[in-house]
């Protein structure tokens, strides 16, 4: 018998040594356990304490349990493979989502009715029909040149160009250097100019809706964006940030007038 | 309800409730739950390609089975055995295919230890021995890094990074130990077995 058979058939022997008792090796995920009932917990815990099947079930189901943020696993790596899944995503179909905020910030787009750009609806159904196509077109067509007339109408503001921390812009008292504007990737790291007399710096980032996303208590500038929050920032959305300028005693000295940036959609 | 403040559940529900929702609440779940998966798929292949693979698999996957989900779990529970079927059956093919690119010094080593498995034996008799050999004659340990790597295919530098093994040789030596036990052991019952059949 081969090499490869041999490890093969005693692989096969293993895994069929422990099949039949063991239990679903979801119920290690810490979510799942605190549900299950006391008596049930306690039989599954004698069976794995020696059951090595489970021992390793429990090994992987508490990596899940880890937060993705922690030590063991390198913010670029992350940033990486996360960046690989919305490829995988974007070749699927765009995902719909509604709580993509097109600029001028607060503005939603009207639904887009019949015209279906879901990862569900692609993934089910073949290519449409010529006339699907051209009503989805013509809906689309319509949305955009509204959207364009309406931003005309309100005479907003152009949303800036991207300066990363090139361009000083003039807060209220603080000045805010970059991200600012439309931007080609998730921002790294934020800056400002320094106020005398600083002790600290908070800075926090909102979302369209106001709610807060980071908030952070630096003694200077820039601060690094962890991944955690980087991976988090979705395309097309509009952010906020702005940064107090906090004394020794945590008395307020400046506020910087906020900037917005959006990252800019595939 | 916002998306972004909304449970799982919750998402879910609305998915369900308004149809014209549930692409938008499905997007917030996947943007929630994406980087879980690729810290998971990083820390069980341990080689950002791989992982990246793996995790764009997943995310295929539940892309054409979401019909397939009815709600009877959490959704942060299906995702994980949708993930944990995906990375495991890739990471089983991938050690397969790396066993067969073992050097030649590494690789009869450890097939000379693998127990010697008689074919006159129903499986379910191989099973039960195996079990007991595993579970009597191995350390905890020792069976733990036998099943991530025989039954898991997980690697021997995952599983020595899984399981913080600090010494020279990491998982390769609780393979070699386990198997050799496991061959002893394994032996001694079937040569039991046939000494009580005899009589």
């Amino acid at each position: 018998m081969s090499r490869d058979r041999q490890e093969d058939l005693f692989a096969e022997h293993l895994r069929g040594a422990f099949e039949a008792e063991c239990p679903a090796p979801e119920v290690f995920l810490e979510a799942e356990w605190v549900r299950l009932p006391a008596a049930e917990r306690d039989r599954i815990e004698a069976h794995a304490a020696t059951c090595p099947k489970c021992a390793a079930e429990r090994d992987l189901a508490g990596l899940w349990d880890l937060p993705f943020d922690v030590g063991d696993v390198a913010d670029e790596d992350l940033a990486f493979v996360v960046g690989r899944i919305e490829e995988a995503e974007a070749d699927q179909a765009p995902p719909a989502r509604s709580n993509v905020v097109p600029f001028p910030l607060g503005r939603t787009v009207a639904a887009a009715g019949s015209v279906d750009v879901s990862p569900r609806g692609s993934a089910r159904r073949p290519a449409r029909s010529f006339p699907a196509w051209g009503l989805a077109l013509a809906a689309l067509l319509a949305l955009g040149i509204g959207l364009l007339v309406e931003l005309r109408q309100r005479d907003l503001p152009a949303l800036p160009g991207a300066t990363d921390g090139a361009e000083t812009y003039r807060g209220s008292t603080l000045l805010l250097q970059g991200p600012d504007g439309e931007l080609a990737k998730a921002p790294e790291m934020l800056g400002w100019e320094p106020v005398t007399d600083a002790a600290s710096y908070r800075v926090s980032i909102v979302d369209p809706l106001g709610e807060e996303i980071w908030k952070f208590e630096a003694k200077a500038s820039p601060v690094v964006l962890p991944v955690a929050v980087r991976v988090r920032l979705q395309t097309a959305v509009v952010y906020a940030w702005t940064v107090e300028a906090l004394d020794a005693r945590g008395k307020r000295l400046a506020r910087a007038e906020p900037l917005r940036f959006r990252i800019a959609p595939r | 309800m916002s998306f972004s403040g909304a449970s799982d559940e919750e998402l879910i529900a609305r998915a369900r409730r308004e149809p014209g929702q549930t692409d938008a609440c499905f997007a917030e779940l996947y943007r929630r739950y994406r980087p879980k998966v690729a810290a998971w798929c990083l820390r069980i292949a341990g080689d950002r390609e791989e992982a990246a693979d793996v995790a764009q698999d997943v995310f295929l996957r539940i892309h054409s089975r979401l019909d397939s989900f009815r709600g009877d779990s959490r959704f942060s529970t299906w995702l994980y055995q949708v993930t944990r079927s995906v990375a495991l059956n890739r990471a089983e093919y991938r050690s397969r295919r790396k066993a067969q690119s073992l050097d030649e010094e590494d690789a009869p080593e450890l097939v000379d230890e693998l127990p010697a498995i008689s074919d006159d034996l129903e499986a379910a008799e191989i099973h039960a021995r195996l079990r007991e050999a595993v579970t009597n004659d191995l350390e905890p340990l020792e069976s733990r890094v036998l099943i991530l790597h025989y039954v898991h295919g997980l690697t021997l530098a995952r599983i020595g990074a899984l399981l913080e093994l600090s010494n020279k040789s990491g998982a390769k030596a609780y393979i070699v130990s386990g198997l050799r036990k496991l061959k002893g052991g394994f032996a001694r019952r079937e040569a039991g077995h046939a000494g009580r059949t005899a009589s």
